[in-house]
């Protein structure tokens, strides 16, 4: 063994040892792993592209290829149940790889070693959604993919704008970072999406716990980080282009990504374009839910030496979405009779693309440099510049030719500076940064209309450091931060004559976690961490000033507000019984001292449209807890089953009174049949999925419009394969969602008021990879 | 770390520069703001109008709305006519006139409860249906009792019943919605 070498793969990771080989008699020989149990992967195909060689791993996962020339190659390794995954390998000498597949994603977390220093996260409360993932639920938002994972929820306007609510929290509590950044769009509405493509994306992960300290305090609820990943150094062109169609909303995606290698140079090029119509309910079309969109980013990275890397990456999403028209109504009294019907106002009984108002626009820039330096494998400096540009349009149904001007017009800068150095080598490993960002953000006032939010200048300047020290069956770890946020904003004053205010505030949060990994055995995990948090009021809760036409509602922000306070301590517990199950259990309790939320007022207010609740921007000590259960079959490599539980409730802790908007209880489970590959037919694997969600019995009549809908239980099916066709792959699914054609409404999608949720739909995906 | 320190300064200084930092917002023109809703009801045979009115001259929030409210007669006809007014601008904008350029996607509605009064529609857009600005209202024995005035933007006209006042099936927006305490004597 003369030397290692690291690949990067998507996939996974080989270890490559060479030894001593001669001419055209070369071996590749090695296993293949589960990448989340370790376990071996038997009667996996292994085969080179290049010679149409093909064997068969034995019971052990091991494999031998022989009679090799030097020479560049691509092997692709076939297991059932598993995403076919393509390695490239410039082959000199006798060869030995390591082969991880992702055969529980369910379960995966960032447990592996991802070649370079990835290993700091080891103890983290983290799962991950990988790119084969995304790409056979292409057409789906983010938020809705992130739904896989136990504890994690979307709400919803309707069903192309979804946000992901993780264990009872999301907007201002959930950071979203994007290829490192602190996503800089308006992220605090319910009804905003998040402006990110998950086409130019090929990991998603969700982080629960600790993480806080690394994203700043908008984390308090948990992250969600979506990375473009790794270029893969393969020295060929490749890429995939996807088409996908769905029945419901006659939907049409079609994808692209290339990348390519070089010496030092690589780069990655994606492209998303999207159009979807009216979706319908079992009964009527839910007229004017059309979305389109066209996205593309382009990344590129330089390696000058070994130990140096620069990253350039920019990224572009554009999006128009319709708001339901049934939903556009006025007062409170226009909501009421709204509830009342058997189908809603303003809906047409045909189809169309068309996308009126109200309807929302929305563009976003992201443009990012940064450079690395490795000192050591495991130890590197990174700095980062990111910048954002965030233009956010809203159209309402308007007065006199009005309706094209915008109702809401928002323009948002974000400028970021980052530094943060880890050290992975050393006993204690640790992780410090420094982060800056600006955000300037600006309304239009062409619209007639007084801003919702006001013009506001926020900076805010963080320290942080994380510790981890392995010590026998343990691993602790501790983590600090702090932020200095300094909020200047102009609201306009409500009474006559309207002028302009200039407020300053001055922020100072802190953050602390302190974390504990017990690994009994290989089968037995215990996890527990606890943070410590204060998350400063965001200017949409100090100033927010109108009206929510599609609650009826008058939203009010409170410029007193005081930062809130939150500890949350998680317990997790993971068990394998090998050949058996994977069980994985997780208790948390979030207490937040001067929990910020809107608390309808107890008189109505009077104005010329009507009579409208009016919510304020209120604060008072909260209470929420849950649990997850995740289980996953391990007795058979054909057949697979896995359910998953959640439940969470949020309560003041005063008067006990429920927070609105907590996700209810829900229970999924699915059963999967995996196919042997045949020389066509590989990786083909179908399922059937059902889920129940309960109905949200926990509410308060105080804080609701409507009392939660009823329960309801959802019942799905898909099917994917991949089709070899010479030395081509395509991929093909067909997936049918709400197969029962049920009529169902959720408590976290804000048409439940007007609409059922949409009825059966079948997704189509076809994908070819080169 | 040195670098940290290095670093730290010139984040710090631009932290400190954001405090100094100035933006110029602008108070938009509220053109399509209603603030004034009149009601005028001039008995057919002469005499001096009841006026109803309805004004909130910052908008929604702010100060409280200020409402005048008359007393009719019993057994008596009037023309009434409605008015809407944005007085946040000067001149004073007429929106009635907004109301009957779009004629066909707006209606008045008029709901009395409690009390002893009808009303007919005296305007129609260009396909025949009731806008409602002008009508016709008649009292009859005295009794107390409430007005409700809707405006709805986009109804369907064609709806059963909208064209005869009934606001059931009428759906679309409410630009207006105000009450008032009607007395006739």
């Amino acid at each position: 063994m003369t030397s290692k070498r690291f690949l990067m793969i998507a996939m996974g990771v080989m270890l490559a040892h060479f030894v001593i080989g001669q001419h055209c008699t070369i071996q590749i020989s090695g296993q293949v792993l589960d990448r989340a149990t370790r376990e071996p992967l038997e009667y996996t195909t292994v085969s080179i592209q290049e010679t149409n060689q093909s064997v068969l791993a034995d019971s052990a996962g091991a494999y031998v290829l022989d009679g090799l020339c030097p020479g560049d190659y691509h092997l692709r390794v076939f297991h059932l149940g598993c995403p076919p995954g393509e390695y490239f390998l410039s082959l000199r000498k006798d060869t030995m790889l390591t082969i991880l597949l992702d055969h529980h994603g369910e379960l995966l977390r960032e447990v592996v070693v991802e070649g370079k220093p990835n290993s700091f996260q080891e103890s983290q409360n983290q799962q991950t959604i990988t790119s084969s993932m995304i790409r056979d639920q292409a057409g789906q938002s983010l938020a809705d993919m992130t739904e896989n994972i136990a504890g994690v929820r979307t709400i919803r306007n309707g069903s192309g704008i979804t946000k992901p609510v993780i264990h009872g929290l999301y907007g201002n509590r959930v950071a979203i970072i994007n290829n490192g950044l602190l996503q800089a769009g308006q992220q605090w509405g319910a009804d905003h999406a998040p402006e990110i493509d998950p086409n130019s994306v090929t990991v998603i992960t969700v982080v629960k716990g600790s993480d806080a300290i690394e994203y700043g305090s908008q984390a308090l609820g948990g992250a969600l980080l979506v990375e473009a990943g790794p270029i893969k150094r393969d020295p060929h062109l490749h890429g995939t282009f996807g088409y996908a169609y769905e029945t419901n909303g006659r939907g049409h995606t079609l994808t692209g990504m290339a990348n390519r290698s070089y010496k030092t140079i690589d780069w990655r090029l994606t492209g998303t374009w999207k159009k979807a119509g009216d979706h319908h309910t079992p009964d009527y079309f839910l007229t004017n839910t059309g979305a389109s969109e066209l996205n593309g980013s382009l990344q590129l990275v330089f390696r000058p030496t070994e130990k140096v890397q620069h990253q350039v990456y920019y990224s572009l999403f554009t999006s128009t979405l319709g708001i339901f028209a049934g939903s556009h109504i006025s007062n409170l009294t226009d909501l009421e009779e709204a509830i009342g019907r058997e189908e809603p106002f303003n809906i047409n009984d045909y189809f169309s693309y068309d996308i009126n108002p109200p309807k929302q626009e929305v563009s976003h820039h992201l443009l990012k440099y940064s450079g690395k330096k490795f000192v050591d494998e495991n130890i590197f400096l990174e700095w980062t510049y990111g910048l954002q540009a965030d233009h956010r349009q809203e159209f309402d149904v308007r007065r006199g030719n009005r309706s094209d001007i915008p109702a809401l017009d928002l323009q948002l800068w974000s400028n970021n500076f980052q530094l943060k150095y880890i050290n992975d080598k050393s006993r204690v490993r640790y992780k410090a940064g420094v982060q800056a960002t600006i955000t300037d953000n600006s309304n239009d006032y062409d619209t007639g209309i007084l801003p919702l939010i006001p013009d506001y200048l926020e900076s805010v300047t963080g320290l942080y450091s994380l510790f981890q020290y392995p010590t026998g069956k343990f691993v602790l770890e501790a983590g600090a931060r702090y932020d200095l946020q300094l909020l200047k904003a102009w609201p306009i004053t409500l009474t006559l004559p309207r002028e302009i205010v200039v407020m300053e505030h001055v922020f100072n949060d802190y953050a602390f976690s302190a974390g504990a990994v017990f690994k009994a055995t290989n089968d037995d995990e215990t996890r527990l961490q606890l943070v410590a948090a204060r998350r400063s009021p965001e200017a949409n809760e100090l100033y927010s000033n109108g009206l929510h036409q599609g609650v009826a509602g008058i939203e009010e922000g409170n410029w007193l507000l005081q930062p809130e306070v939150s500890f949350k301590s998680i317990l997790t517990q993971a068990l394998a019984f090998p050949d058996l199950m994977h069980v994985e259990l997780s208790v948390y309790s979030h207490l937040v001292y001067d929990y910020i939320y809107l608390k309808p007022d107890d008189e109505l207010r009077l104005t010329i449209r009507g009579a409208f609740p009016v919510y304020k921007y209120t604060q008072q000590d909260a209470w929420i807890r849950g649990a997850d259960i995740v289980l996953i079959s391990d007795f058979s490599h054909h057949l697979e089953w896995n359910a998953k539980f959640s439940w969470v409730r949020g309560t003041t802790l005063e008067d006990g009174k429920d927070l609105s908007l907590m996700p209810p209880a829900y229970v999924s489970s699915s059963l999967a049949w995996a196919f042997h590959d045949s020389p066509v037919w590989k990786g083909s694997r179908i399922a059937v999925g059902a889920e129940y969600t309960t109905m949200q019995e926990y509410w308060d009549p105080d804080n609701e419009l409507l009392a939660p809908p009823s329960d309801y239980f959802l019942l799905g099916i898909r099917f994917n394969t991949g089709i070899k066709l010479g030395s081509r792959i395509f991929y093909a699914g067909v997936a049918i969602e709400n197969l029962l054609n049920i009529r169902y409404r959720d408590y976290l999608n804000r048409l439940r008021y007007y609409a059922d949720e949409q009825g059966i739909n079948a997704r189509f995906n076809l994908r070819y990879e080169f | 770390m040195k670098s940290f320190k290095y670093l730290y300064i010139p984040l710090l200084s631009l932290f400190i520069a954001l405090s100094s930092c100035e933006k110029d917002p602008q108070i938009p023109n509220e053109e399509e703001l209603i603030t004034t809703v009149t009601y005028t009801l001039t008995p057919v045979t002469g005499g001096d109008p009841v006026i109803f009115s309805f004004r909130d001259l910052d908008g929604d929030g702010g100060q409280n709305p200020v409402i005048v409210e008359g007393r009719l007669k019993a057994n008596t006809v009037y023309n009434a006519v409605i008015g809407l007014y944005n007085e946040s601008v000067s001149p004073v904008d007429t929106i009635t006139n907004e109301v009957s350029e779009e004629a066909l996607e707006h209606q008045f509605f008029y709901t009395f409860s409690d009390v002893n009064i009808s009303f007919i529609y005296t305007d129609h857009d260009s396909e025949n249906h009731p806008i409602g600005i002008m009508t016709k209202v008649t009292t009859g024995e005295p009794s107390e009792g409430m007005v409700t005035i809707i405006l709805r933007h986009l109804p369907d006209k064609f709806a059963s019943g909208v064209s005869d006042g009934d606001i059931t099936n009428a759906g679309g927006e409410s630009d207006i919605e105000v009450s008032f305490l009607v007395i006739a004597e």
